[in-house]
């Protein structure tokens, strides 16, 4: 399909702007549990994004009939003219664009998604897992996007790991990679054979007990933390009103330890070169060393804001592409050395809010959970919640490690590049009936 | 789509085709932020030998090649799976709009959303409206056929009113399988002020007190625990292991059919065939009838929901509960109503028995394990109960519990019954597929609170 001219056609049906991104995608995923192989699936799929404006009047769309894009788009457009205004909306990004590299490692596209799974289930196995259940993904995406101001396109491929290894008392152990890179997974056992460790750590897990404790958190486990953050920072939500980052830009709010960015730059799962209205994707700072530096901006957002884009459209709703946080000069080990009394958490579900604005909160420990005495693990534990605050949360972060993993897993965690966190005084509840 | 279907050699196979219209306008603060509106079909094929196999597109020139990978995907298991044997069918069903989707126009939808908010004052505000149209074919390699239309609209609000430097949110989602009729079966003219009246008086309340008290909880908290604690650990692909790395398992075996979960009051059923419920259906996504199921009955663990697949592996019969969220997602087992069976007491009955006590109208925050035994609900709307009477308002009483603890705890539940919708998520690549929950106001003994 020829783009750019479906866009001149477009542009001289009455729109003043218009941003089309076609997305080709052929996805691949083997979903398996008990130690075999459930399901094997394909996607074969196209279609074009379609984001139409004249004046504040806008409307988006999505089209799969290829074939009849031209003559469904015409229907749209004469729709806009009656429509409500959007009074928030002033236009998208009309600077010209330089555009990095795209890029693409095809030796992802020749990896044998079944024999990945088959040896992630025997590195668990091998490791004392008694049975092991998880995914590999393969996303293979082709976009290009016109507007009237920029053309650009680019090609990722990337593949998730996810294993979750059992022992016989149902102690867990979870390991959610995400890479862009194939050398990353030329030992994808050891994936699995991570996961059946840490199920085979804690043996029989034991009824927690509630109080304050410090706690080392997995990249895997503050990627949940993190990736609702995000969620948070989008100029969107912070509009609303709905977002402990409202009022903190440029204030001393967090741990000085605590410094996030947004990087789809960084090459891997989340890496892009232009967002959904053209514009180039950057580094963003969130938050550095504790200060709230950024929101997440479309050009729209930005105006309002009186801020600069920062590449994160969404046209309507800004959102993250890539949280990646800095790293620390002490090692994993060091930190879990450190805990005089407290938890190691692996991983991280459920987490909801009563309250968006102030960031009250709780979530689930899940996957491995551990306490900590004198440095070392002594048991495992099960039915706790983490019942917190966001700022008091991040603001008690003591140290993160100099070790970082490239996380994702399914809805709950963003493609991630993250350290270890050692967080002081966490609140930690449980059921009492 | 039959010609491809007779050339595919397995075990089993099916094709589903699904079109889908649907529109979306959202308003924030005021300003329409957003409205969409797309049209989009696409197949499914799925092949059983070994193992499944599942490819999708939305390319009807790319069916053949879908049929031929997902072939090739079902003989990749070390060992071979069977679906569970069903009767064939042929049917079409439909659900009728009483104020058809699409008489109503996106203008309309967009000012239906200002008219709401100019009765409001709260200082935070998001609503929305969504519609959609879905038409599907399903075939079987086992003769069944079966043609639907499925109409469903759904309205969801979130509201913050801050006082003094405190705040409180609510939000809220209401939807049926129909059409705009769903804005007379509920009136957001009331509702809506009405919850921003409710936050303002909470918001300047005293926290809950901590202790033991009687709980008693309105229908919108009874459907959330329905659904989380019953529902989710009754799906059976959960017992068996096949969530077990993304929503997880369940505290249930096959072993405890039977067994006591509950008081011999508690009855909780899943059933899609309430008439107009968002997750209504006649035929689930692999063509088996639906039926109520009642999954913990007088206090008993007592049937699993069910999948062919799944029903296979147990060697059972399917009881419907197949569900796939859009054309490109595999069926899997799904919950459609889940609700406590009302009681015989009257809400009155059920208050005037308790001297010191909590009613937890609604909820706020909520979470839940991922074997659905530990959970968690934080009042939104919640008051003392004094000498059997409504008292005043209290702020975020927090219930921490074990299903058991739950369901145990349940001496006496009412004869009212409201159901509310919502989006359940489940499934990899995730699958949100329309629900209704609810129940009678149920009244606990003895539970803690803080």
């Amino acid at each position: 399909m020829d783009l750019e001219k479906l866009l001149n056609k477009v542009l001289k049906m009455g729109v003043d702007e218009a941003a089309l991104m076609l997305v080709e995608r052929n996805k691949r995923q083997v979903r398996f549990s008990n130690n075999d192989i459930d399901i094997s699936k394909a996607w074969l799929e196209s279609q074009i994004d379609v984001f139409l404006s004249k004046g504040k009047h806008v409307f988006l769309t999505t089209i799969k009939d290829l074939n009849n894009a031209e003559s469904q788009i015409e229907k749209y457009i004469k729709l806009l003219p009656n429509l409500p205004p959007n009074e928030d909306f002033y236009g998208i990004n009309p600077e010209k664009q330089g555009y990095s590299k795209s890029r693409i490692d095809r030796d992802i596209l020749e990896l044998d998604l079944e024999n990945l799974a088959s040896e992630v289930i025997d590195g668990a196995i091998d490791k004392g897992a008694l049975r092991a259940a998880g995914v590999v993904y393969r996303d293979h995406v082709k976009r290009e996007i016109a507007t009237n101001y920029n053309y650009a396109r680019d090609e990722v491929a990337n593949i998730d790991v996810v294993i979750r290894a059992f022992n016989q008392y149902r102690n867990v152990g979870q390991e959610a990679i995400t890479t862009a890179i194939s050398k990353e997974l030329e030992n994808v056992r050891e994936i699995g054979e991570k996961a059946g460790v840490i199920a085979s750590i804690g043996d029989k897990p034991r009824d927690g007990r509630e109080g304050k404790f410090k706690v080392l958190f997995h990249p895997l486990a503050f990627g949940s933390l993190v990736s609702y953050s995000m969620w948070l920072a989008s100029a969107f939500m912070v509009d609303s009103g709905m977002s402990f980052f409202a009022g903190k830009i440029g204030k001393k709010t967090f741990s000085e330890k605590f410094t996030l960015y947004d990087d789809p730059t960084f090459f891997s799962t989340g890496y892009r070169i232009f967002d959904e209205e053209a514009t180039a994707t950057q580094k963003t700072p969130i938050v550095e060393s504790g200060i709230v530096k950024n929101y997440l901006h479309n050009y729209s957002t930005a105006q309002k804001f009186k801020a600069k884009t920062t590449g994160n459209a969404g046209i309507v709703r800004p959102h993250a592409w890539q949280p990646v946080m800095e790293s620390g000069t002490k090692s994993y080990e060091d930190l879990l050395s450190e805990i005089e009394e407290g938890l190691y958490i692996v991983n991280l579900w459920y987490t909801r809010f009563q309250d968006y604005r102030n960031g009250d909160f709780s979530t689930i420990p899940r996957d491995g959970i551990f306490y900590v005495k004198n440095g070392e693990i002594v048991e495992s534990w099960k039915g706790i919640r983490v019942t917190e605050n966001m700022v008091h949360l991040f603001s008690s972060i003591a140290e993160v490690s100099k070790e970082r993993e490239k996380v994702k897993w399914w809805d709950e965690v963003l493609p991630s590049y993250l350290p270890y966190v050692l967080v002081n005084d966490v609140n930690i509840t449980r059921s009492t009936l | 789509m039959k010609n491809v279907l007779d050339k595919i050699e397995a075990k089993f196979a099916e094709i589903r085709f699904m079109k889908i219209k649907s529109n979306e306008v959202v308003v924030k603060n005021g300003v329409v932020n957003g409205i969409t509106s797309s049209e989009e079909h696409g197949f499914a094929v799925r092949v059983v030998n070994e193992g499944i196999g599942f490819a999708a597109t939305n390319d009807v020139d790319k069916l053949k090649d879908a049929a031929r990978i997902a072939l090739k995907l079902s003989k990749v298991r070390k060992n071979s799976i069977s679906f569970s044997e069903e009767k064939s069918y042929e049917d079409f069903w439909s659900v009728e709009e009483k104020k058809k989707i699409e008489d109503i126009s996106l203008e309309e939808r967009t000012q239906l959303l200002l008219d709401i908010e100019k009765k409001l004052s709260a200082q935070m505000k998001m609503q929305s409206i969504r519609d959609k149209i879905i038409e599907k074919e399903y075939m079987n390699s086992e003769g069944t056929h079966i043609k639907a239309r499925i109409p469903r609209v759904e309205y969801f609000y979130m509201m913050g009113v801050m006082e003094n430097g405190s705040f409180e949110q609510g939000y809220r989602q209401y939807g049926i399988t129909g059409g705009y009729e769903v804005f007379d079966m509920w009136d957001m003219f009331e509702i809506l002020p009405q919850e921003e009246k409710n936050l303002r008086s909470v918001v300047k309340a005293k926290k809950s007190p901590e202790g033991i008290f009687d709980l008693i909880v309105g229908p919108e908290v009874a459907g959330i625990v329905a659904h989380e604690s019953c529902g989710h650990p009754s799906e059976a692909d959960r017992i068996l292991g096949r969530e077990a790395a993304q929503a997880g398992e369940s505290f249930i075996t096959p072993e405890k059919i039977g067994e006591k979960i509950g008081s011999p009051v508690v009855n909780v059923v899943d059933d899609p065939t309430v008439p107009n419920s968002f997750g209504y259906y006649k035929y689930d996504e692999e063509g088996v009838p639906a039926r109520r199921r009642y999954l913990y009955k007088e206090g008993k663990i007592n049937e699993f929901l069910q999948n062919r697949e799944s029903a296979g592996k147990m060697k059972l019969r399917s009881n419907g509960a197949a569900r796939s969220s859009w054309w490109n997602r595999e069926p899997i087992v799904r919950m459609s109503t889940t609700f406590f069976e009302p009681g015989d007491y009257t809400e009155e009955e059920l208050f005037e028995d308790v001297k010191n006590g909590i009613y937890m109208k609604s909820f706020t925050e909520w979470n839940i394990d991922d074997i659905r035994y530990n959970q968690k609900y934080v009042g939104r709307e919640a008051y003392l109960i004094k000498n059997g009477e409504i008292a005043e308002p209290v702020r975020r009483p927090v219930l921490e519990i074990t299903t058991p603890g739950f369901y145990s705890s349940v001496d006496a539940v009412a004869k009212d019954l409201e159901f509310f919708a919502g989006t359940c998520g489940k499934g990899d690549p995730m699958q949100g597929v329309d629900v209704w929950m609810g129940g009678p106001h149920l009244r606990l003994r003895n539970v803690k609170l803080r």
